[in-house]
């Protein structure tokens, strides 16, 4: 995948858009869920997504080949996503947060569910949160969560075993709330 | 009790990462452990409750819009975040980009958007460090040997701290960039910076808003754009009244029976902006219609200059940046662009050369310096004409 990344990132500063466009391709919807999960709005997601990829093209020449292409690029969105973070204003609770509209198609994307896991996430810190998002939602590996992150797997492991804790007590808790 | 050797155990078989031994560790330890099995079972509800939501498809619109943003391939260009994490690469990279074009730097890479908000701080903070302009009935005349004189355009309000934030640290990295000074010497810099029509629109509160979208940032990156804004017939609808009407209104009519606009519409770098997704969201957006209906922006948009400035990506980072958007909404840095005297200080190679000095820049950056403008006395002792013109004398002196 790596080696595919590379030479697609050649082709486009070669001069070939079509080389763009199959990055943007095999990016998007990964980076869309990364910003989507550490925000918790599709809008907000959609912002950060296509900042990253005008970000990402714009500084593809600086781009050293001796990294993979796909820790640099996630590393730019989870950037991006704290920054978005960050901007929002500091009187609205992240727990007030606007919500992940649940896709009709699928029987598990339940409003309940969405709700729910996405409250818990947002009761993370954005660092914590990061690394959950990384794990679970894209299935990354400890090491390639340290590459993305620049921090030691030791790190990653540390926050990712606290931050599944408190999502652990988050979620008992709201099973034992009453509606 | 669970010990930490034996947690780490069970979240490592949860995510999939334990070695054959360590997960027959892990089962030894929750088949005699209620402690044990109970975590693991509460973890596993954990994980499965993200992996019942999975992953969702983007909405169709975002490929479009990224598309539409895409620069153009094989066309590095710099950013106004590259100067600022790394100003000696990125001086590298323009060098070597200007070396490859035959040793020949463009005006827009020379005109970096990050100068707006710097040079202006800088400027500033030149004028409280000496005092000028002179504030409410402290009028003097900058760089005058022979003595003060009441003028009356040089008064306003006293600014505060408060008005600009330097502790700002974009701002304070701003201030350390070469780069920056070099920009504000700039011809093109300069006849934006001085167009009445330009600091009137950047004090309205519906252009900075427009200037910080995502949306209008990506609609200006787009190489579609950057080519129907160098377009002549487009220029002229944009200038028309018609145009203006049909912002405002329900003038569309009279817009196509324009035989310039049917000439526009008929390109295919227009329709490619005006089908973008992007492009439809920002026409949906209210500040970008009432900029569009304002008669400054108009008059501005027939600028070359301004154009070009616009089209700068560097530049429009910048103008989304807070300390931009906030030095751009002060009113006292309006009021010191307003100001005749003022524009004359900018152009002073005098004053010029001493903002480029490194003694300057060093005060301007430190913390003591910050401290030392928020004491009272240090502000009521600054505002003393005499003084400021001593100081200015003084500092001039060791900038030649």
């Amino acid at each position: 995948m790596d080696e595919q990344d590379r030479a697609l990132v050649r082709q486009f500063l070669e001069g070939h858009r079509d080389a763009g466009e199959s990055l943007v391709d095999r990016y998007q919807k990964p980076l869309f869920n990364l910003a989507l999960r550490m925000l918790g709005d599709v809008q907000d997601a959609e912002d950060v997504t296509q900042t990253v990829f005008l970000n990402a093209f714009l500084k593809l020449s600086t781009y050293d080949p001796r990294f993979k292409f796909f820790s640099w690029i996630y590393r730019m969105t989870v950037n991006e996503s704290l920054n978005a973070l960050k901007r929002r204003k500091p009187s609205v609770a992240l727990e007030d947060g606007p919500d992940i509209p649940a896709a009709a198609a699928s029987p598990d994307h339940s409003a309940e569910a969405e709700d729910r896991v996405g409250k818990a996430l947002r009761s993370l810190g954005p660092n914590d949160r990061a690394v959950v998002v990384l794990r679970h939602f894209l299935l990354f590996s400890y090491q390639e969560i340290a590459d993305v992150l620049e921090i030691p797997v030791q790190t990653v492991k540390s926050r990712l075993y606290t931050a599944r804790e408190r999502l652990r007590l988050v979620l008992r808790e709201q099973v034992q709330e009453p509606c | 009790m669970l010990n930490q050797d034996q947690i780490e155990l069970i979240h490592q078989e949860i995510d999939g990462a334990n070695t054959p031994e360590q997960s027959a560790a892990f089962r030894s330890l929750v088949e005699r452990h209620p402690e044990a099995r109970a975590l693991a079972v509460e973890l596993r509800s954990v994980v499965l409750a993200f992996d019942r939501l999975g992953t969702r498809e983007p909405p169709p619109r975002l490929k479009h819009a990224i598309l539409a943003a895409l620069p153009p391939p094989g066309r590095p260009r710099t950013t106004w975040r590259d100067i600022l994490s790394d100003p000696v690469q990125t001086i590298q990279v323009v060098w070597r980009r200007s070396a490859l074009r035959g040793g020949h730097m463009t005006k827009k890479a020379i005109i970096i958007g990050g100068t707006a908000a710097a040079a202006a701080v800088v400027i500033l903070v030149a004028g409280l460090l000496t005092g000028f302009p002179p504030t409410f009935n402290k009028a003097g005349t900058i760089g005058g040997i022979g003595g003060v004189e009441q003028a009356a355009r040089y008064r306003g309000r006293a600014m505060t701290e408060a008005d600009v934030t330097l502790k700002n640290p974009e701002i304070q990295v701003l201030f350390q960039n070469d780069q920056i000074l070099h920009l504000v010497r700039s011809d093109a810099f300069r006849e934006v910076m001085q167009n009445a029509a330009f600091r009137n629109l950047q004090a309205n509160a519906s252009y900075r808003e427009l200037m910080a979208s995502a949306g209008y940032q990506q609609i200006q990156a787009s190489a579609a754009y950057q080519q129907i804004q160098a377009n002549a017939a487009y220029r002229e609808v944009m200038a028309s009244a018609g145009y203006q009407q049909i912002q405002a209104s329900a003038a569309y009519q009279q817009l196509q029976s324009n035989a310039v606009f049917r000439e526009l519409q008929a390109q295919g770098a227009f329709r490619q902006v005006q089908s973008a997704e992007v492009a439809q969201r920002l026409q949906a957006n209210a500040a970008y219609r009432e900029i569009q209906a304002n008669a400054a922006y108009l008059q501005l948009q027939a600028n070359p200059a301004f154009r070009e400035l616009q089209a700068n990506a560097v530049f429009q980072q910048l103008a989304a940046t807070p300390a931009y958007q906030q030095l751009q909404a002060n009113a006292a840095y309006q009021q010191l662009q307003a100001n005749a005297a003022f524009r004359e200080l900018q152009a002073n190679a005098v004053f010029l050369r001493l903002q480029a000095s490194d003694a300057f820049r060093t005060v301007q950056a430190s913390g003591a310096f910050y401290q030392l403008q928020a004491a009272e006395a240090f502000r009521a002792l600054s505002l003393n004409a005499a003084l400021s013109q001593t100081f200015m004398r003084e500092a001039m002196r060791d900038a030649n």
